[in-house]
Order: structure tokens, then sequence, then C-alpha cells
């Protein structure tokens, strides 16, 4: 947990945000040109940041590696740059997209090849499961603007004869995919860094790093000293270790794996050879020196350098080959491509490769330290998204803030747990082979499990739940009415399995989503982050970093935003307001570490932030009945109006916090109970609610509850980039007063020119909820064959009878593409189409929730 | 519970005759008893862990790497109890001033006294026959002025040491008088004229030393604890390995020895290198018919020797080899009775001569296993040949060099490979990877773990009814 620090940092009389709180905030930081950025690390992140620095006029860039430079994981990338990295989202898509823009530039600025070429890739399915998925990722490809489509099996051969297709039962073909060479590209940004003013120091490492006031400001190499205004961990296996060595320590969960790369001497197949991905064995194949490259691996790797210390620095670092171990994937290379087997082996290569818990990279600035920032973990992508990576760092210190949400890459969607060496040695072992193991909507990890579990958790368990896990936290999911134990960690069972149309556990969830609309249902959403914030300017604090009015009267509940510079979510939140200088605020889950960072960040010295997640168990009681059944139970009066908050004793429980909201649109409260008493408080309400029909609920009724109520979530639905207004919240912004607070200016200036993107709910209809496949997040939203929106998340309303979307639409002009406003009628008049693993069915779209 | 105390009298039954040695015919039935039994205790144990059945079934493992140019390069060895404690023991040892080596497993019977006694003495003994008598001489002289008698065993053997064995009364002054004597007997006399001829005498002389220091003297006293020494036995299977590569093995009882050996195309041969000596080896029965004439019909019953005793030669076992009126002024000594067995009409009935056979190591003679009943019982020479022989290939595997060859073949020997270092299985010792194979293999012949941990989980006083101790020693030779 965090510990609490008060922060020194005085806010200005002139309410202006102080710095150096850069990248959180549009201050046009053109003094950040002449900053002396460090770059440490030469691998491929290292180089594109420094590209992109160098390219938006940063003087003083310097790059240091401990060895050659290009000589840790990079050399051994496969150099693949696919049209959009898995799992096929926007973040993805403009990884990629900028990371072939990049070659394109380098080749014409350096006037040196790199080997990039288009040679397409054909994405390979052996069974009917693979085959959705791709054509799920082919939709998306399609969305972009790719050209990709779906093939039939007996058409495959026609793309290259070399491979085996009698067992396949489709592909997709996905002409935009490419491949450089990667020794070229590092030497064409070798190049292109020398001519431009970068500096590059090789075989030079980093023996001390000096931090004063929370911003490193010198660091010392085994060569000379120097000073530094920013700082970039591009340490790629080291970065976690670099992270380690300043204090405080910045947490970089980064650990290496396996990779093997086999290479075939020069075989018959020339630069038309397409790439082959065939997730299914586990394998790709590229043209590589005339002959062909094969990487891959099994459903889990082995993760290598798991002593305590920094992994060892050899350049150029291949680990021994572990030949039997290997042997069933080239099985699967030899099945794929029988060809291969009369062509003699150049090599096979063991390489370590850097991987993170959750399989994206991390890019962004970091929550332990002012001026640092971090782009590793590439998980085997970093040929394709290097560009995109080096792009956003550059944009964060440059301009203050990227182009576009990077939430699935930030460094703040990790917490403590996730950089302890034992967690992520475990995890990385499956997160290593995500991409190409079939993974189904919903899934959970199943390694390094039960980190965070509730006091609830051994009687949730007993009731049959099955959880899932967000942050560390066990979830109960949905209950298994009828007893038994839960096949938890086995993916194969009939629950966890998935599909990619109706759920396994539908029924489940049908019966629990009745009990809140009709009885009352009790969820554990004790993973909630929760703070005390507390202190004399705690009013005023708040009402500088929240978008609402938090001046409520004591005992009522405000739901706010906290924006950055832009207007965009940084955080979301609820502010129960206890007492005149106590506000008790619950956050989502997954935004512990950001929303505390945020806190803290500008916290003046007379407020005081104390996190206090694990002080809590919370028990979200919905439904109809839960006045009714916290009325027998309380030692008070319970206000039967919403938005209310107090203090109270429940059952034999004292000091509990009840909180008049369910975070799903249904009445009802969350009940906060000191962690003893959790069990207690549960057992009371358990018994005392028979006759009410309590019942145990899970995560997914809860969604399915909300979503038909177009009650979005930060994380899931909106983040950063996106506004109180294009959210549909705008009563929950104070521009009627002159409360000055952060994103005013932008909210003020979007109210002037209105919203050109709306948060919508789309209904599908003439869709069988039982045959159809389903939506479950990233779907494209068209209008006429054009893209104006992609799916959040996704629902069954099971009072609407529907299957409920939410996306962000907007409203590109049909001629020039340019956005125009998003006007109500637009939405209600327009038949929009939601594009499902390539077939489209028509959505009803609104902007109100319904009235259930 | 019923079964329980069915169980417990059926034990107190066994336990009450220490001398009897049962056999294997007898364990199989036994074990379907226990086996019905089992089902209902595995609901209330713990089932073992993979790493508590690895912990538990190396702990006694050892290795050497001897360096010798000699035949001998090394050797596995480990055992496993089932007794409480364990009654078998094991010895390896090299001769001093040469490259022979000796290895012995010695499976004791009615307490581990015996078995524990010739472990320890057996190989000086040896060593005394084999040495020239003017080296003899020389020891001798060396004793007399500048050594301790204790020195003596060190000055004629080198014991290789098992962190986990004990030395119980080497430095016994009693035995080291027996050897001291044999050593002056030695001088005086003529040595054997072969290696084999060496082992019968020094085996023979070891027996009749247990024997005789246990002996009450003239005025009727005795020593209890060589007495009850002298009333255990033990089976014995001694190999002598001599630098040029000739086997000489000694069987005394049931213990065996098998020469695991290659074949031309690349298999694995069993030769068996003794003979159990029991009731139903015919060569042996008859021996004993015509030493005891007129006896057919009590000499073995029920498959034993007086229809108690399953090895038909063993060292100690002094019931079966004094005199009746000795075994009965013991009896008298001690108070009890059951002392002698009934139809004690010709004494001695047992022996401890071993058989001798010889065999020269050629080039596909890869390794030697010498083994107690305990693992004989759920494997035959050839199962145990193949089983060290697939872990030597394992083992033996050098790293992977896949120069000049194409793709395909790179894959067909790796799953060649693989197929070898499956069957290697984990461990890393030759001898526990027997046991391993032993107790978990099925009626069906295959391995499994669960049934491992069936058998290690019985409770301590259970053990003794589904397996006996196992001892094993796998010798490797060195060749090219």
């Amino acid at each position: 947990m965090f510990v609490v620090k008060t922060l020194s940092f005085r806010r200005h009389a002139s309410r202006r945000v102080f710095n150096p709180i850069r990248c959180l905030h549009n201050t046009s930081n053109d003094g950040n040109k002449s900053s002396r950025i460090i770059i440490c690390g030469g691998g491929l992140y290292g180089l594109t940041t420094a590209y992109h620095l160098t390219k938006l006029g940063c003087e003083n860039v310097t790059l240091i590696d401990q060895g050659p430079i290009g000589s840790g994981a990079t050399p051994y990338s496969v150099g693949m740059i696919p049209s959009v990295l898995y799992p096929g989202n926007i973040l993805n898509h403009y990884l990629a997209s900028q990371t072939r823009q990049l070659y394109e530039d380098l080749e014409n600025e350096t006037n040196l090849s790199v080997g990039y070429k288009k040679c397409g890739a054909l994405h390979l399915a052996r069974t009917p499961d693979r085959l959705i998925f791709i054509r799920r990722y082919m939709a998306n490809l399609q969305s972009f603007g790719c050209k990709a489509k779906l093939i039939q099996a007996n058409e495959i051969a026609s793309y290259t004869y070399i491979i085996r297709s009698d067992d396949l039962i489709g592909g997709v073909w996905d002409p935009d995919f490419s491949i450089v060479s990667i020794d070229l590209v590092i030497k064409a940004l070798v190049k292109y860094l020398s001519e431009n003013g970068a500096q590059l120091m090789d075989n030079t490492s980093i023996t001390k790093i000096h931090v004063n006031n929370l911003s490193i400001t010198h660091i010392d190499t085994d060569k000379s000293g120097l000073d530094c205004d920013i700082f970039i961990n591009c340490a790629g296996r080291w970065a976690r270790h670099l992270g380690l060595m300043s204090t405080p320590a910045v947490r970089v969960p980064v650990q290496s794996c396996e990779q093997y790369i086999l290479r075939s001497e020069p075989c018959g197949v020339n630069e038309t050879f397409p790439c082959v991905i065939d997730n299914d064995g586990g394998v790709q194949f590229r043209f590589y020196n005339n002959g062909i490259l094969a990487s891959g691996g099994l459903l889990s790797s082995l993760p290598v350098f798991t002593d305590a210390g920094a992994p060892p620095f050899i350049p150029y670092q291949t680990l021994p080959n572990k030949w039997e171990t290997f042997q069933p994937v080239l099985q699967e290379i030899l099945h794929r491509i029988p060809h291969l087997s009369t062509v003699y082996l150049d090599e096979l290569l063991t390489v370590p490769e850097a991987f993170t818990p959750d399989g994206s990279p991390i890019v962004g600035d970091v929550p332990e330290l002012m001026n640092y920032y971090v782009a590793a973990g590439s998980h085997t992508q970093g040929a394709g998204g290097a560009g995109g990576v080096g792009r956003i760092i550059a944009d964060l210190i440059v301009n203050g803030l990227a182009d576009i949400s990077t939430w699935n890459v930030n460094p703040l969607r990790f917490g403590a747990i996730h950089n302890i060496r034992r967690y992520l040695i475990d995890r990385v072992e499956e997160s290593s082979c995500i991409w190409r193991t079939l993974r189904y909507p919903k899934n959970n990890h199943h390694s390094a499990r039960k980190v965070r579990c509730s006091s609830l958790y051994p009687r949730l368990e007993a009731a049959g739940a099955h959880f899932g896990e967000l942050f560390g936290a066990e979830r109960a999911e949905y209950f298994r009415r009828g007893g038994g134990t839960d096949p938890l960690y086995d993916p194969e069972s009939r629950y966890n399995r998935g599909g990619f149309g109706k759920p396994g556990w539908y029924d489940m969830v049908e019966h629990e989503y009745w009990v809140c609309r009709q009885h009352v249902g009790l969820v554990d959403i004790s993973s909630y982050t929760k703070y005390w914030l507390t202190g004399e300017g705690v009013v005023d604090y708040l009402q500088y970093l929240c978008a609402n009015d938090v001046d409520c009267p004591i005992g009522t509940i405000v739901h706010t935003g906290m924006l950055n510079s832009r207007g965009g979510y940084e955080n979301d939140c609820s502010l129960a307001r206890m007492d005149a200088n106590y506000y008790f605020v619950i956050a989502p889950t997954v935004q512990h570490t950001r929303s505390h960072t945020w806190l803290e960040r500008h916290c003046p010295s007379n407020v005081q932030v104390q996190d206090v997640t694990d002080l809590y168990t919370a028990i979200n009681v919905i439904g109809p009945n839960a006045s009714l059944l916290l009325e027998d139970l309380v030692d008070g009066i319970i206000d039967s109006r919403a938005m209310h908050c107090l203090e109270i004793s429940i059952g034999y429980a004292a000091k509990c916090i009840a909180v008049g909201i369910t975070h799903c649109g249904e009445p009802g409260w969350t009940l906060y109970i000191p962690n003893q008493y959790a069990i207690s408080v549960y057992d009371s309400l358990m018994a005392r609610g028979q006759d009410l029909g309590v019942d145990n609920v899970g995560y997914h009724a809860m969604r399915w509850l909300r979503i038909e109520k177009l009650f979005v979530y930060w994380g899931q639905d909106f983040g950063s980039t996106d506004t109180p207004f294009e959210v549909g919240r705008d009563h929950r912004v104070k521009l009627n007063t002159d409360i000055d607070f952060i994103g005013r200016d932008a909210l003020i200036e979007q109210r002037q020119h209105g919203v050109k993107r709306r948060f919508v709910m789309l209904t599908l209809e003439a869709h069988n909820v039982d045959t159809d496949l389903w939506a479950w997040g990233g779907e494209p939203v068209y209008l006429n064959d054009i893209v104006v929106g992609r799916v959040t998340s996704t629902g069954y309303g099971f009072t609407l009878g529907k299957l409920v979307c939410l996306a962000f639409v907007t409203r590109p002009d049909s001629q020039s593409g340019e956005l125009q406003l998003v006007t109500t009628s637009y939405i209600s008049r327009e038949r929009f189409e939601i594009d499902i693993a390539g077939q489209r069915f028509a959505a009803k779209a609104s902007i109100y929730p319904p009235l259930l | 519970m019923l079964q329980i105390a069915q169980i417990n009298s059926l034990m107190l039954n066994y336990f009450s005759k220490p001398l009897l040695k049962t056999s294997p015919r007898l364990f199989q039935h036994q074990r379907s008893r226990i086996s019905h039994f089992q089902s209902k205790q595995s609901v209330v144990r713990n089932q073992l862990t993979s790493d508590q059945i690895s912990k538990i079934l190396r702990s006694n493992e050892c290795e050497e790497v001897t360096g010798s140019p000699g035949i001998v390069a090394g050797f596995h060895s480990n055992q496993l109890a089932a007794n409480n404690p364990i009654e078998d023991r094991r010895r390896e040892a090299a001769l001093l001033d040469s490259n022979d080596y000796l290895f012995g497993v010695f499976d004791g019977h009615g307490g581990w006294g015996c078995a524990q006694t010739v472990s320890e003495r057996l190989f000086a003994y040896i060593a005394l026959s084999l040495l020239p008598r003017s080296r003899l001489k020389e020891i001798h002289r060396e004793i007399s002025k500048h050594f301790h008698l204790s020195d003596l065993h060190n000055l004629l053997i080198k014991d290789f040491i098992h962190p986990r064995e004990f030395y119980d009364i080497k430095h016994s002054t009693v035995f080291l008088e027996s050897l001291i004597r044999r050593l002056v007997e030695r001088i005086d006399s003529e040595q054997p004229d072969s290696h084999s001829n060496s082992i019968l005498a020094a085996v023979d002389s070891l027996d009749a030393d247990i024997s005789s220091e246990a002996t009450p003297n003239e005025s009727g006293n005795f020593n209890i604890d060589y007495l009850k020494t002298a009333y255990s036995g033990s089976c014995a299977c001694i190999v002598l390995a001599t630098e040029s590569g000739r086997l000489h093995v000694g069987n005394v009882g049931d213990c065996r020895a098998v020469l695991g050996s290659r074949t031309e195309d690349g298999g694995w041969v069993a030769t068996g290198l003794t003979r159990d000596h029991n009731a139903e080896n015919r060569d042996e029965v008859n021996r004993l018919q015509l030493d005891h004439p007129n006896e057919e019909s009590t000499l073995i019953k029920n498959g034993r020797l007086l229809g108690q005793l399953a090895p038909l030669r063993s060292f100690g076992d002094v019931k079966y080899k004094w005199s009746k009126s000795t075994l009965l002024g013991i009896q008298a000594a001690l108070n009890t009775n059951g002392l002698v067995p009934s139809n004690y009409h010709t004494p001695p009935y047992l022996t401890a001569t071993p058989e001798i056979s010889e065999i020269e190591v050629g080039s596909r003679d890869k390794f030697l296993v010498i083994a107690s009943d305990g693992l004989w019982e759920f494997m035959s020479g050839e199962r145990a040949v193949q089983l060290v022989g697939e872990f030597l290939e394992g083992q033996g595997q050098t790293e992977f060099r896949p120069d000049g060859l194409t793709i395909g073949e790179v894959n067909n020997r790796l799953i060649d490979r693989v197929r070898v270092l499956n069957r290697r299985g984990e461990e890393r010792n030759a001898a526990t990877h027997l046991i391993r194979q032993a107790l978990g293999q099925s009626e069906d012949g295959v391995y499994r773990s669960t049934r491992v941990a069936e058998l290690l989980n019985l409770p301590t006083d259970l053990v003794r009814w589904s397996r006996d101790d196992i001892t094993a020693t796998v010798v490797f030779f060195n060749g090219d």
C-alpha cells in the first residue's frame, strides 16, 4: 500500500498549476526542448524515443547504452510490423501506424534502406474459435482502413504454395503487414541521430542516480557524470533494475522469458513470401535472407534471469539452446511448412525477451518521480510498435500530452504488487504467450492469483463464486448456485473456457440481475480504491481538482471527474462528504495508482490524503429491498433518498460508512465496513435478508446492470482524452459557478464549440442472443460504411431483452471526413451498424438511459 | 476399526517369529490384503507432494566416481527402508594399493545386527585373503609397532563413506582381535589359489568368527550382544571387480547381481550373475536333502527351511547352525523357549558358503545392478537392466549439435532425444531411478507417481506388509 506522503508543493495564489507537473497538464512545455534529456538504453525503444525527441526539436538528447547500441534483445527482433498490433484497438493501431511511418521517413531521411517491405500476412485458423478470433481482428483491421479479407482454406495455397493448408478452416489476409531488417533500422537510426545532434554514448553504464525533490538531477556513469532534467528508462530487460536504482525506486514490472527464433538456409522462397501467423501452433514465419525465419513458443515460456539481481550484461546475448524443449515448436514449424524439413538449418536462437504482467509495454511517465519516463517491455512486438512508443514519450515530454489515450500502456496501470519479483516471474510465464493463446472475452489470468482477497473471500468462495482478477484483487464474477468447488484455475472448465457468443455463465448472471432488480443483491466491491481526504484546505483543494461542485452539504455525495488541462478525465470518483473537512473518496479499482498519484501530486500542506483501500470491506447492497434490509440492521435512520452518506452502526459493527450509491444505477447502498467486522455484517445481511430475497451477486451482473442504464466507467468506457460533455455528464461540471478547476478553460471552449463525439448506448436489433456472436468491446461502429466509433463495453440488458453496446460515436462529414457536431437528432435519427467479426448488426442509438 | 485390529493381530503374529524371512510369494498374498486396507487409509492421510516423494526417495542416495583406470568407473547407490530401522546394509570399498573394488548388498533378517556386522567386517576379511603374504607380514609388523589395532581395517581397505550410515562396532576389540587372528593365521598358511577362493575363504572365516564370538565359553557365559547378532541373519551379494575387468560374484541367499549389456542393435540385455538360494532353486534343495537324508518331509516346509527361514544360505542365523545342545543351553540361560526349531535333527542346516560366479567384463557390458530382494520382488533383472540402460542413454546425452543437418533431420533426432530423456525420468541417481520405478509400477506395467505416493505414505507399522527394505547399487564400467 502507499505510504502517505505529504508533498511540499504549494498551490500558487493564482491557482495555476504548479510546476513541474508537466505531462499531466497541457502546459505547452517548450522549455523542455532545451532540457537535458537522458535516455538510458540503446534498444529500439530508446532509439525511436531519441528520434522523435530530436524531430520535435529537443536539442539536448543523450542516449546511453551499457554496451554497443542495439546489443540487448533488439538485434533478435523478428522485425514484423502488423497493420495493427494485437488485439487491434485504437492505441495499437496508433503504435503500428506510427512505426510504419517512422520506417518510411527514416529511409528518406537517411538514404539508408531499412529493409521495409509490405509483404502481407496470412493469419491462419485451425479451429472454429480461432477463426472467430481472427475474424474479430479482421473487423478491426478493416475499420482502420486496411483491406484485410477473409479467405477460405482452399484459397490459402494461392498466397503461398509452400505452406500446408489441408488442416486449416480459413484465414485472414492482411495486405499491409510489413517487415524490416532490424540491423538496418538500428544503423539508420544511429545515422539519423548522429546527424541531428543527439549524443550517443555506448559502453557506458549508469552507476548512480541522484534524486532531489523527487526529480532526477544528475546521473553518474562509469565514464563521467551527467546533469539531467528528464530521464527516460528504455533499458529493456534491465529496466526493472534500473528503476530500483533510484530512491524512491521506480516500478517497472518487466521480466525476461525465453523465445525461440529459427532461421533456415536459403530455401527457394523470395521476397514475395508473405508472413504467416499460425497461432494455433504458436509459430509465425517471415522471409529472411532467402530463407525462412520462424519464431514462436509453447503455451508458456520459461522466465529467465529470475535471481534477485539484475540480468547479466552480455552484449548480443543469446541463451543456451534447449533443443528438447524446442522440439514441439519445431514440430509445429515443420507441420506448417513441410518443405523446411529438407532445408538446412542456419541457426536456432534462444533469446531473452522482456515481458510485462499484462502483455502490453510500459510507456509513459511514472508515479514515483517527477521527471522520469519509461518505455520498456516490448513483448516481442518491439519492431511493430517502437515508432509509436517513441512518439508517445516524445509527445509527453514536449507537448505534455500524447495524441491518444495511452491507458493500456501507462505505467500507472500497475501497482506495487506487479513489481514483486515472484509475482512477475509467475505471471509473465503466462502473459508472455498472451498473443499466441486463444483468449476469450472476459478470460482471466490463471497465474499469480489470490493476491488481494477481501475479508469476505471465504464466504463468497463457499457460496460458489467464480473469481476474476483486476489489479491483483479477486472479485466474484458470478456465483455457481448449487455449490461445488470453483474450477478457478482450470482453463478448460466449461465456465472459464468461454466463447465469443453467449457465455456459459449467462443463466447465472440473469438470476443475479433479477435479484438486484426485484429483491436485493450483495456484491463485494472491496477492491474499489478508497481515500480519506482531510484537512483545513480540503474543500479548496477538491474544488480545484474536481469538475463538479464538491462543496455539498455534509452527508451527501458528489460524483465528479478530476480533469486534466484538456478537460479529459484523469480520474473519476465519488466524494462522500462526511464532515466539513472530511471527504470519503471512492475511485475505481484500476485507478489505484493513478488516482493516488494525482491526489498526492496536487496536495497542499493543509490536506492529508490517506489511502484506506485496505481498511474497509465494501458490500454493495443493490435493489429495491436494500433500504428495507438495512433499516432492520442499522443503529439510526437510513435516509431513503439516494446520494446520502453517513457513519453508522450495522449489525454488530460500529463506525461503518454507508454511502447511498451502487455504481450501477440501481437503488441501494454501499457499506464500507472495517475489515474485521465484515463477516459479521455480511452474515447479518444474509440472515436478515432471507425474507427479502437476498442473494450473492457478482461483477458480471453489476456490469450488465450499469451498461443497460448507460452508466459509463472510467478505464472501460472513457479515459484521459474524454471530457464530461462527451461522456454526457454536463450536469457534473460547475461551469455555472466561477470556481476555477483544472480543465475549466478547455471545457468552456468545448461548450462554446459543441462536442464532436458523444457517448451513446446502442441496442442491437435482429441479433440472436443464442446463436449470433456477441459484441465484447472494441467492435467498430459504422454509419453508411464509414467508421464513426468503437464499442467500449457491452452487456446483455435483461429488461430490454437486447444486447447493449456502449460506444463513442462521431459524425464525420460524408465528403471531407471532417468531424462535425454530434447532435441529439443525429444520434436518434441515424441507423448505426456494429461489425461483429465481419457481420454487421443494425443498432438503435440513444444518448439517454432507457426507462426501465 | 475391526480391520485395524485384524491387521494388528496379523502383524503381531508376524513379528513374534523374529527369524522368519518372508518370501516374495507370501508378499503377493499379503499385498492384496493390504491394498484393501489402503483404500480406507488414503482417506485420512494426506497425499504426498512430488517434492516430498523425491525427498524421501533420495534421502539415502550416494554417488561416487572412482576416477580409476580400472574397470569400475563409479557407482550409484540408494536404499529405502520398510523395516524400522532398516535391515538392509550396503558397502562399497576400494582395495588399497590396487584398482580393485568390492561391492556388497546385505539383506538382514530378524534384526539388523548381522547385516551390520557383515557389512562392516567382510571386506577386510576378503582383503586379507587377497593380499600376498609378504604384504600381510608388513601390515602385521606395522600394526604391532606403530599403529593402534583399530587402524588395521584402514590398512586393508578403504570404504566409501555414506553420509547417513553408521559404523556400529567396527572398532570393537573383539572383532579386531578376530581379524588379527585371521591375519596371523593367513601369514602362516597358503594363499588361496584364486580370487574366487579368497572370497569363499573370507566368507567362511567371518561367519565362523561371528559364530564363535557368540558361542558360550566353557563356563557357559556369553555376550548377549554378539549372541543377538549371531541369532539374526543376513543374505549377501558381494562383487569383486578387479582392475583387469573380471567380476567375482559371491552370493549367499536371495540378493541378486545382474549385468547390463548393450546388444548389437542398441538394446539392452540382462545377464544374471547369481542364483537365489531359496526353495525355488532345485539344486539348493537337492544339496540340503543330500546333507540331511531322511528329513525330506520336514526339511523344507511352506517353501522355508524347517518351515521358518526363506533363504537357504545365510550369515549368522546360528539357530540353524549350532548343535541342539548349545541352543538348549542358551535357551535355559535366557529362561525362554522356542529357540530350537522343530525337527532339528542333524545340524548344521544352514551355511554361509557363497556360490561364486565369475565373468569377464566385455566392451558391451556397461553396468552391474546389485540389489536386495526388496527390489526384485517388484521387477525382473531384465526390467532393471532396461531401466538403467535407458537412464544411461539419457544421462550420457551430449550436447546436441545440429551442424550440417536439415531441419527435418534435426527434428527426428530431437524426437529420439526427447524420448530417451523422458524414459530417464527425473532422477540423477540410477539406484533411485530403479527404486522409484519399482514402487510406481502398477499392474499394467505403467509407472504412476500416485502409486509411489501411496506406498510411501503407509504408516510405518504397515509398510513392511506391502514391501521389503530395498537396496540397490549400480556399478558403472569404464568402456569406450
